[in-house]
């Protein structure tokens, strides 16, 4: 697999206080040709140069001069918001919180010290295939740019539907797995559906801007204002994903033993004021616990807090079902209904409308 | 176990879970207690005080008609 990525063309950096370190890394990157651009021993200085030279992997020690290895990440991340570099770790420390930071941070591998030859490689294969992922859509993406630059605007409008074209969003997809790759401790598979959803999301901003430009060219003013508000949305699905993401993490480190911690997340959520996000993470929650009123009668909050009451009712109409003597439950179902419970209602299975 | 009372200052321990309530500001139901005990035991990593954590918690749903280990949003 390795024979089809031509490493020798990518522009590497290392970003290492540590010399020993960076010896070593060095080292192993030339043994798979990798040509090192530079060394950075500042975050900061290799923020400055990858804001201006294109770089396609950076291989980061946890020692930095000026900021620790998951704020540079996050760094890395904001800087380049729609294609973000990959980031591989190579880390002295292994422990469960560590790794869970790094993920959360962002990072598109991790390796730990001592480490062969052939671990970088697979590893580095692994990040440049997960960042070859989305070329092709990438390539429609600049067929469609260089259409509308030359007045082609229903051709650009066609090339950049067919990016956004699916009924779900893969993004979510992604995102949800990676979460629960988390929980089950699968991190590098949690990695890579992160990535996915963040890369996926990426292309959706700049496909929505592009349709938005194609049809301001058309002179179709309606739905250019459609299609920026659906990038606007893109963007800020992205800082959600990127918040839950860090939510969850807390979670899983803070809360080890939650036999559900899709359940915990949404109550964060709800606090929050975070309803639809809420909302994601107790579907997640009843896939895990379809039986349990609890989660039903949270959910019944979140939908109460949005406003959404019919939906609210149907959820404590489970939650009581299962439970009739739940009394909170019981009293938000009549603050609700103006009637009290009396059990004849039926549970609202899944797949009947419940929006689950 | 017995109430802890500090009534000048406003609060008072929980005589179930030990929870310290700012009296007349904070509401503290049985659903809370739970809700308390569920967060120690989800963080506790010693067994021994995990299995004394689930016994109160499988008394408080016994009140509460649950068998479920996951929290109430309150």
């Amino acid at each position: 697999m390795s024979e089809n990525i031509a490493f020798h063309k990518l522009s590497v950096i290392v970003t290492t206080q540590n010399d020993a370190h960076y010896q070593e890394d060095l080292r192993h990157l030339n043994e798979i040709n990798l040509n090192v651009a530079h060394r950075f021993s500042s975050g900061n200085a290799a923020l400055d140069y990858i804001r201006f030279n294109p770089t396609h992997l950076i291989v980061t020690d946890i020692e930095l001069r000026d900021m620790n290895v998951q704020e540079f990440i996050k760094s890395v991340n904001q800087q380049h918001r729609t294609r973000p570099v990959p980031v591989v770790v190579v880390s002295d420390t292994s422990s469960e919180d560590f790794v869970l930071d790094s993920i959360s941070a962002g990072c598109s591998g991790f390796v730990v010290r001592p480490y062969t030859t052939e671990t970088l490689k697979n590893h580095l294969v692994e990040v440049v295939k997960l960042d070859q992922l989305v070329e092709i859509d990438e390539s429609v993406y600049e067929m469609a740019r260089e259409k509308i630059s030359q007045g082609e605007y229903d051709g650009a409008i066609a090339d950049l539907q067919e990016i956004v074209e699916n009924e779900e969003n893969e993004a979510d997809v992604y995102f949800q797995q990676g979460m629960q790759y988390l929980w089950e401790k699968k991190y590098g598979k949690a990695i890579v559906a992160f990535k996915k959803a963040l890369q996926i999301n990426g292309l959706y901003i700049k496909a929505y801007t592009g349709l938005a430009e194609a049809y301001k060219g058309k002179g179709d003013y309606e739905n250019y204002k459609h299609y920026l508000q659906m990038a606007a949305d893109e963007y800020a699905r992205l800082d959600e994903f990127e918040e839950v993401r860090s939510l969850f993490t807390e979670i899983l480190k803070c809360d080890p033993n939650a036999p559900n911690p899709y359940n915990t997340l949404g109550i964060n959520l709800r606090k929050q004021g975070k309803y639809e996000q809420a909302k994601e993470a107790y579907k997640q929650a009843l896939d895990l616990a379809p039986d349990d009123e609890n989660v039903h009668y949270n959910m019944a909050k979140s939908y109460y807090f949005a406003s959404e009451l019919d939906a609210a009712i149907r959820y404590l109409t489970n939650a009581l079902s299962i439970n009739a003597g739940f009394d909170e439950a019981r009293k938000l179902y009549e603050k609700l209904t103006g009637q009290e419970w009396t059990g004849s209602a039926a549970r609202d299975e899944p797949g009947q409308g419940s929006g689950r | 176990m017995s109430a802890t009372s500090t009534k000048s200052s406003g609060f008072q321990a929980c005589p179930f879970c030990d929870k310290m309530v700012e009296l007349d500001k904070e509401r503290h139901t049985l659903y809370d207690c739970r809700n308390f005990l569920l967060k120690q035991f989800y963080r506790e990593g010693s067994p021994a005080k995990r299995r004394k954590l689930e016994q109160k918690i499988d008394e408080v749903n016994a009140k509460l008609g649950t068998r479920s280990k996951n929290l109430v949003d309150t």
